[in-house]
């Protein structure tokens, strides 16, 4: 199984299967509800945003589209595909790296990315294409390097080179920009532009509201595991009467108030 | 000291909150484990009890016990010390707070190991009170106290070893702490050939002295004052206990060796990629290479043990001693599943099944133990006879996948202490409740294939649990 077929972007979206659709998604860690009753739609060659604050249930949202987690209530489709009925067929259509790779701590950046593709059963191009991202990423002189020796970013940048080198029609990162550097910021944004050209749809749940405003096509507000808002950041611009989006975020998530006598904090008790 | 109280504390709530998570999980567990390590208890007292006739009587035998006493002490040490929760291991944030080296780790480690050696002090003490009553020592509890003390001295000699690989890691000093641990058994294993006394330097810790005539001696030949014992050993206790302090808190270095290395090709079938990447982890983790080195060095010690105690009868006990043997290798799978552990989110998201990469985990762990028990058990075949070979080839086939199975049981952080021994401690009873039942049906049945079936049957069981329980290490 390689990369699947993907749509060419000149074709007509409507008649595009959804790259993700949740439905009625529910979660529990032991007693704490993290997701509620979560739906989300991302048509294919759109970049989509998770935003919230911690806690809000971003990570478990992708773990259980991942099928990481198991959800307790609530469907999960990719490209129309549900992830309960026939998970083999669904997790061959995404692509995922997490906010903290770990494992696999011996093997070389090079053995790592063979055995991430021998695992999800990657076409024969896999290998081209993931140099090549070494390149553009600036990790090809950590080729022979082992995971247990890079940093934290490094071994970040690694984890979505692997995902990105799949080209599935669905692509998720969490925490997108956690740890990166400037530059691979800038180079990030550029990659999963590249990538919707390709008919691909990717997820990325990131806390960095501007990276979010300056990448995303759409917008999904998390808090509390609930969603609080969803379009495009104009229309949340517009929606909240904010002036960019990180004004919009804390109108829809109700966090305005803790900005209020925010300088007394610190003060000496009277 | 109320610091070093203090993070012991939190070590002692650590492993409670573990125990109850068990025992919330599985209410049956918590009998099973305490039956088990009652039952080993039972088993290593009784078996101490024959071994101290044993060695009174045998040539040379005395000193062969006191070797693997001591020996013994040594592994546990190196073992325990390898395994123990450090200060190293807390939160980032609370390895700011200012606090001496000497405390930290005390209060992590020192205190949680000593405590951990009492464990043994049952069946040690148990064992040094039948040896005196036999050879008539006045006192037999208290001299059995001094060798249960020569037994934690060992221990702090082989934790003073891990210490010091811990903060020089490099394979030179690897290598010269073998001779250090073959040391303790090297006078025994001369013993027969030398007129001198073997174990001199013990003598202190005996009231019968160590006489190097060809029959041990049944009777006290010099009872020394048990005082002037009791000072050597604190004498020698302390000089340990300093070794073990200075090596503690010595400044850790990076570990020696290479930033790169040569990247192999990795197959793009799953069962090879699999494998090469649980042998290519086998062969870069130092841990892994620490455990095939006392597997060796334990393999090499036992087979002169037994040589040793046995005397012509050796060829009869080797297959025994190679079965024990081969529970040695067990500490591999441990450190490799941590891997597996640490890499759940990728195993979870990806294609294949939970139950083909469980699959596929069991055959690569037990192709990689099987091949670590054949190296360790290797000086066993040099003595065992032939008709033994099918016994022992079939233990080490059943030993082999048992650690992949009962890995992912119990309910733990993959890189606790608790965890640790608790894979130890199940993957004993799973191997030695199925020689058990293996030896009763052949007994009682007649039935020439039922070892082979037995053999089966755990393969299928370890199979079934590999690719279908659900895994609980957190």
């Amino acid at each position: 199984m390689g990369a699947m077929p993907l749509k060419d972007s000149s074709s007509d979206p409507e008649s595009a299967p959804l790259a993700l659709r949740v439905d009625h998604l529910s979660f529990h860690y032991g007693t704490t509800l993290a997701v509620d009753d979560l739906n989300l739609t991302v048509p294919p060659g759109t970049v989509a945003g998770l935003i919230g604050p911690n806690g809000s249930g971003k990570t478990t949202t992708l773990r259980l589209i991942t099928g990481i987690l198991e959800a307790d209530a609530g469907s999960i489709g990719i490209q129309g595909v549900s992830l309960r009925a026939t998970p083999v067929d669904a997790k061959r259509r995404f692509a995922f790296a997490p906010d903290s790779p770990s494992g696999f701590d011996h093997l070389t950046v090079q053995e790592y990315l063979d055995l991430y593709a021998a695992l999800q059963s990657a076409d024969p191009e896999y290998g081209a294409r993931a140099t090549n991202l070494l390149g553009v990423m600036d990790l090809q002189p950590h080729a022979n390097r082992l995971l247990a020796k890079l940093s934290h970013g490094t071994r970040r940048k690694v984890s979505i080179v692997a995902a990105i080198a799949l080209v599935r029609p669905l692509l998720l990162l969490d925490e997108a920009t956690s740890a990166l550097d400037p530059e691979s910021v800038v180079v990030l944004e550029s990659l999963l532009r590249s990538t919707v050209r390709y008919g691909c749809a990717a997820v990325v749940a990131t806390q960095d509201i501007y990276f979010a405003e300056r990448t995303c096509d759409l917008i999904f507000m998390l808090a509390e595991g609930r969603l609080k808002a969803t379009g495009t950041p104009a229309e949340l611009r517009r929606t909240f009467g904010a002036t960019d989006l990180r004004d919009a975020f804390m109108k829809a998530t109700g966090l305005t108030h803790v900005l209020e006598g925010i300088d007394d904090v610190l003060a000496p008790p009277d | 000291m109320t610091s070093s109280l203090l993070l012991t504390d939190v070590e002692w709530r650590r492993v409670s909150r573990a125990a109850v998570r068990l025992a919330r999980a599985n209410p049956l567990l918590v009998p099973a484990a305490v039956g088990a390590v009652v039952g080993v208890m039972w088993l290593a007292v009784k078996a101490g009890s024959g071994a101290a006739i044993m060695a009174v009587f045998l040539p040379a035998g005395l000193s062969s016990v006191l070797a693997l006493v001591l020996l013994g002490g040594v592994l546990i040490g190196l073992g325990l010390a390898a395994a123990a929760p450090r200060f190293e291991g807390l939160d980032q944030q609370i390895r700011t707070v200012p606090i001496a080296p000497l405390p930290a780790y005390l209060g992590t480690t020192g205190f949680p190991l000593t405590i951990a050696w009492l464990i043994f002090a049952i069946p040690v003490f148990d064992f040094g009170t039948s040896l005196f009553r036999t050879v008539q020592a006045p006192a037999p509890e208290a001299w059995a106290a001094l060798l249960l003390l020569a037994q934690m001295i060992a221990c702090v000699t082989g934790a003073t070893i891990m210490e010091i690989l811990r903060a020089r890691p490099s394979l030179r000093v690897l290598v010269c702490s073998i001779p250090l641990v073959l040391a303790l058994g090297i006078p025994a294993a001369l013993a027969p050939l030398s007129s001198a006394p073997a174990w001199s330097w013990l003598v202190a810790f005996l009231p019968h002295g160590l006489g190097s005539t060809p029959h041990a001696p049944v009777a006290p030949l010099q009872v020394p004052s048990i005082a002037t014992s009791l000072l050597g050993v604190i004498a020698v206790g302390a000089l340990a206990a300093g070794a073990w302090t200075a090596a503690a808190t010595l400044p850790g270095r990076s570990a020696a060796g290479t930033d790169r290395n040569r990247s192999r090709r990795i197959s793009r079938r799953l069962p090879l990629a699999m494998g090469t990447w649980l042998t290519l982890t086998a062969l870069r983790d130092s841990r892994v290479r620490v455990v095939l080195l006392l597997s060796l060095v334990s393999g090499a010690g036992m087979i002169t043990a037994t040589a040793l105690l046995a005397g012509r009868s050796a060829a009869a006990l080797a297959p025994l001693a190679a079965i024990l043997l081969v529970q040695f290798a067990a500490g591999t799978p441990l450190a490799l599943s941590s891997d597996l552990a640490q890499g759940r989110w990728l195993w979870r998201s990806i294609p294949p099944t939970g139950t083909r990469v469980g699959l596929h985990w069991w055959i690569a762990i037990g192709v990689i133990t099987g091949a670590i028990s054949l190296v360790v058990v290797s000086p066993v075949f040099a003595v065992m006879p032939l008709d033994a070979y099918p016994f022992v080839l079939g233990a080490l086939v059943m030993a082999a996948p048992i650690p992949a199975a009962v890995g992912r049981l119990l309910p733990f952080r993959h890189d606790a202490f608790a965890r640790q021994l608790g894979v130890l401690g199940l993957q004993l009873l799973f191997f030695l409740g199925s020689l058990g039942i293996a030896t009763f049906l052949a007994q009682r049945s007649r039935l020439v294939a039922a070892p082979a079936l037995v053999l089966v049957a755990v393969l299928a069981l370890t199979a079934l649990i590999c690719s279908r329980a659900p895994w609980r290490e957190a």
